[in-house]
């Protein structure tokens, strides 16, 4: 097994982008410190998690782009026992805070009333929400380009074209995001995601936009 | 006199009420609220967060001075916040004295029914 340098049980998992899906990622890390595991670290697509069977943790995930006193932000948080987890992406913040057994659960909550929760899943949802009209217009404009390059016949046509079913995927990618965000608004539970489908078909694009190029190069196409 | 304001949230509310006899810290505010409440409210550290984000920016509070090497930051509550605490408060207690008129009434004819 994988050991840090404290010479601690680590293991890292992968999963793509479940922190846009608040409460099923807290309770994924919930379920696993209740296993002995606890998330130390989370990346984009990259969790670590150290073992200690003797502790048990419960997790929140907050979205705030907008800290204007980062000081008072993580006072507020550690007054109340909650520890900051590394956390990649400026914006987001992990914490943990130790479980004591036969507490309630919701004393593990950072957001406590309907308006500060909502006010939280609104500013994540406007970010997924313009990501993905960017993505729109990237979109138009590699159709706009392919289309031009297939006109005129020109070699790199073949590049073109892949640009924007990437495009597309992206596009997918945030929409799906955003309206993941405003159904956890709406108090109602996100559609489960397939990223695994997504991934495999985002990979077979690449794989075939690079073997384009490659056969290109070489004269076959 | 100063402008209407909407109602209070019940976090906005305990904050308020809870820096009404005196300065406080936040987490301070959390563990009155919940003992005022009888547990029936708490407050997490991202509402506190926000809810003191928004009342710093309405001027309903401010954050006081440090005496004497504090480790946790105080708030204070201002003129403008002691007013909107009122005028919740004197609205709640509308409420209240309304809905206690109504539902004296019911039960009085209830219970004259009955006999």
């Amino acid at each position: 097994m994988e050991k840090n340098a404290f010479g601690q049980n680590i293991k890292k998992r992968h999963s793509l982008f479940t922190r846009w899906e608040f409460d099923a990622a807290a309770e994924e890390f919930n379920r696993m410190s209740e296993q002995g595991w606890h998330v130390t670290e989370v990346g984009f697509y990259t969790q670590t998690y150290v073992y200690n069977p003797n502790l048990k943790y419960r997790y929140q995930i907050d979205y705030n782009h907008s800290i204007t006193d980062p000081v008072r932000y993580y006072e507020s948080f550690a007054d109340a026992g909650w520890i900051p987890v590394k956390c990649k992406g400026n914006d987001w913040h992990v914490f943990a805070r130790e479980y004591a057994d036969g507490n309630p659960e919701e004393a593990y909550m950072i957001y406590t009333d309907g308006q500060s929760k909502a006010e939280m899943y609104r500013r994540a949802r406007r970010f997924v929400g313009i990501a993905a009209i960017i993505w729109i217009f990237c979109l138009a404009q590699g159709i706009y380009s392919a289309i031009s390059a297939v006109a005129a016949s020109s070699n790199l046509a073949f590049m073109e074209v892949w640009t924007p079913v990437l495009q597309v995927l992206n596009v997918y990618l945030f929409s799906r995001w955003y309206f993941s965000v405003r159904s956890l608004e709406k108090g109602k539970k996100p559609r489960r995601f397939h990223y695994f489908a997504f991934v495999t078909v985002g990979v077979t694009v690449i794989i075939l936009s690079m073997g384009s190029i490659l056969l290109n190069s070489f004269g076959v196409m | 006199m100063g402008k209407q304001t909407e109602p209070l949230t019940e976090s906005y509310f305990y904050i308020l009420l809870c820096l009404y006899g005196g300065d406080n810290h936040g987490y301070g505010i959390m563990q009155m609220t919940d003992q005022l409440s009888g547990g029936r409210v708490k407050i997490g550290s991202g509402t506190m967060y926000g809810a003191t984000g928004n009342m710093l920016k309405k001027g309903w509070i401010i954050e006081r001075p440090e005496i004497g090497g504090e480790r946790r930051r105080m708030y204070r509550m201002t003129d403008e916040g002691r007013r909107v605490f009122l005028e919740e408060y004197r609205r709640i207690s509308a409420l209240a004295a309304s809905a206690a008129e109504v539902i004296g009434a019911a039960e009085a004819n209830h219970a004259a029914k009955e006999f």
